[in-house]
């Protein structure tokens, strides 16, 4: 890349199209992750769970022939990995980090086993077609953003689509409002006569159904294949993107839009004599993710009761009466 | 550690046995990066180290192997200083993140030979060994830019690192050697594995003018045939023949032969046949570089681009033509092509 090719718009399209291709996996896991930590857990599992979905969508999709189904199943088997990972650490009241870091290791190695199982030692031709892209009618006729925007595989309108979609979940639905009471002030949620397990069970099941769809959307809409270790830590992206994007659908959309422009850009300057030097260039995304950690600690904006466990069942009813007493009285129900 | 029972049984027999009748019996351990089954690196490794058993048995050597799979380089250590304390002769690591290993351990271990693959250099009992890429790459090279149209041809890399460059550099200078002026590209993604990353960076060389993209990483390379599907473009595959992964797109694929160096490499540790201090990279000369085509594609390359394949096959092997390693991204397009037939 050289400097005369910036000015370029023949650069600038290709760029974007990247971009919002390599943001796709990194919206949907980033969505998820979002509603669970905003309901109070920190599911640092996600990139087991993407794995899971990769290698789940895969088969169900290279079986049935049918894409869609190989979503389905991802999302479904995601949704199942989250229900576990509630199960862990919402029921059993297990540490969430290092549940997440121990479910990561198991899934991983799962979806490994599984693969070699079902085709290495077979030494079967493992491949889906790839999926066409789709223009959309006159909007992708639009100068500039017209190519990069409305002429993507279906799953990228799909990401489109979810945005708005867990905005009003999360922010406007009254889930929503319970939801990031639960992981602000679960006693508040609790004396209001909710069940703050139910919420959050829930909330790690969107999780890890939305991981789970971006396990799917790398193998069958990217590559047409599994390949051990594919995810390769978009998981962990996806969890600084939460950050970055500061729990907020939106501001989640646009910190992975950004990442994908980091990485897709690095890939473009690598290409013929570069002006940057190459290992600053193959190391930026993660340059990128340890600076955007840093700003947004200092903003320390992880909800209140994200890592704790909250003993409802624990409680005995004279107790659970005293804490909501002790709430402030517009809280109470 | 996955040495069983029974092998655990077998080489102390063995060890009671080296006093009495069976003087030459040797133990081999063998400590690859991933799995002996892994369809890739760890098991082409495991596949050259049985292969010299068989070899040494002809020659009346019985030969143990024991192995110790999917380890990190500090659990490597260990295993490595345990097989030597334990007696082994030839200790193979490999994988190149276990070079301190290999280092630290044949420094105490004087009386046991480490192999360790693709590291900087050898000392006194440890040898380093290479598969020279670059030579049979230069021939892709050159292939790729015969059956280029848009006049530029692009390398997709893993890692900026040693024989990895030299794989790329290898491709490019080759491709300048095909078709003088063509326009080549690298790019490095950082991962064996990331196939995704792979298919992106592989559009990003479409999208600046490559239609031929040549895979210099393992299988993160299934995303760059998925990229030259959608792009109608070629791929040439690398280290073992993929062609059935995509028989649309991968025109052929330069493999690396990892069972031959492996086998030469301990057969030669056993034998006492290793020279002092000398690393071990091996191209075409020692048998390490050959392309495996397509048939599907074969027919497409014109019969002149394919007789000039043989005559620098014929020429790279002889010495004739001599590929240099270039360890530096972008090396190869300042480089001299006259001076490639000087040696």
């Amino acid at each position: 890349m050289t400097w005369a090719s910036l000015l370029e718009i023949t650069f600038w399209i290709p760029l974007l199209s990247a971009s919002i291709r390599v943001a796709t996996p990194l919206i949907f896991a980033g969505l998820g992750e979002s509603v669970c930590e905003r309901a109070g857990i920190l599911n640092v599992g996600v990139e087991g769970m993407m794995a899971l979905g990769a290698i789940a969508g895969f088969l169900a999709a290279f079986w049935t022939g049918n894409p869609w189904i190989g979503f389905g199943v991802a999302i479904a088997v995601g949704a199942l990995a989250g229900l576990l990972f509630g199960f862990l650490t919402v029921i059993r009241g297990a540490d969430q980090i290092v549940t997440g870091v121990v479910f990561n290791i198991f899934a991983l190695g799962l979806a490994s086993f599984v693969y070699a199982r079902l085709f290495v030692s077979a030494h079967s031709v493992a491949q889906l077609p790839s999926i066409p892209v789709y223009r959309v009618p006159t909007l992708s006729t639009l100068p500039f953003v017209g190519k990069p925007f409305f002429a993507q595989t279906p799953i990228v309108y799909c990401a489109y689509a979810l945005v708005p979609v867990f905005w009003f979940l999360l922010e406007r639905s009254p889930w929503g409002l319970s939801a990031r009471a639960a992981g602000e002030n679960p006693e508040a949620v609790d004396s209001a006569g909710l069940d703050v397990w139910r919420i959050r069970l829930q909330a790690t099941a969107i999780g890890g159904a939305m991981a789970g769809l971006a396990g799917a959307t790398l193998s069958i809409a990217q590559v047409g294949a599994y390949v051990d270790g594919m995810v390769a830590g978009r998981g962990f992206i996806a969890l600084a993107i939460v950050v970055f994007g500061a729990w907020r659908p939106w501001g989640v959309a646009l910190a992975a839009l950004l990442f994908g422009a980091v990485d897709a850009l690095q890939l473009r300057m690598q290409i013929g004599g570069s002006i940057v030097p190459g290992p600053l260039l193959v190391g930026l995304p993660y340059l990128l993710t340890i600076v955007v950690v840093t700003l947004a600690a200092a903003r320390a904006g992880y909800p209140a009761a994200i890592n704790k466990p909250y003993a409802r069942r624990r409680l005995s009813r004279s107790r659970r009466v005293a804490t909501a007493n002790a709430l402030p009285a517009g809280t109470r129900s | 550690m996955t040495m069983t029972m029974p092998t655990a049984l077998l080489a102390g027999t063995a060890m009671l046995c080296t006093t009495t009748a069976w003087a030459k019996d040797v133990k081999v351990a063998f400590i690859p990066c991933g799995q002996i089954n892994d369809g890739s690196w760890s098991e082409a490794g495991y596949i050259g180290v049985k292969t010299a058993k068989d070899n040494l048995a002809k020659a009346g050597i019985t030969m143990t192997i024991d192995s110790s799979e999917s380890l990190s380089p500090s659990q490597a250590e260990v295993a490595a200083r345990d097989y030597a304390k334990r007696g082994y002769q030839t200790v193979v690591l490999h994988c190149g993140t276990f070079a301190d290993a290999a280092y630290n351990a044949g420094k105490d271990f004087p009386n046991t030979n480490f192999l360790i693959a693709v590291a900087p250099k050898s000392v006194k009992n440890v040898w380093t060994y290479t598969p020279a890429m670059q030579d049979i790459s230069f021939i892709a090279g050159y292939l790729a830019a015969k059956m280029s149209k848009t006049g530029g041809v692009g390398v997709v890399a893993s890692f900026n690192f040693s024989n990895i460059t030299w794989q790329a550099e290898g491709f490019r200078l080759g491709a300048r050697y095909g078709k003088p002026g063509i326009k080549t590209f690298s790019t490095y993604i950082n991962s064996f594995d990331d196939a995704g990353k792979a298919k992106e960076a592989a559009q990003a060389e479409i999208d600046a003018g490559a239609d031929v993209i040549y895979s210099a990483t393992d299988q993160a390379s299934r995303g760059i045939y998925a990229a030259a599907e959608t792009n109608d473009a070629l791929a040439i595959a690398s280290y073992s023949d993929q062609s059935q992964l995509s028989p649309k797109t991968v025109l052929t694929s330069a493999l690396a032969n990892i069972p031959l160096l492996l086998d030469t490499m301990v057969e030669g540790s056993v034998n006492g046949s290793l020279t002092p201090d000398k690393p071990y990279a091996v191209g075409m000369a020692g048998g390490i570089g050959a392309l495996a085509m397509n048939p599907a594609l074969v027919k497409t390359i014109p019969a002149d681009v394919l007789a000039t394949v043989q005559t620098l096959t014929a020429d790279i092997k002889t010495g004739k033509l001599k590929i240099p390693a270039l360890s530096e991204p972008g090396k190869s397009e300042q480089y001299d092509l006259a001076t490639l037939k000087a040696h």
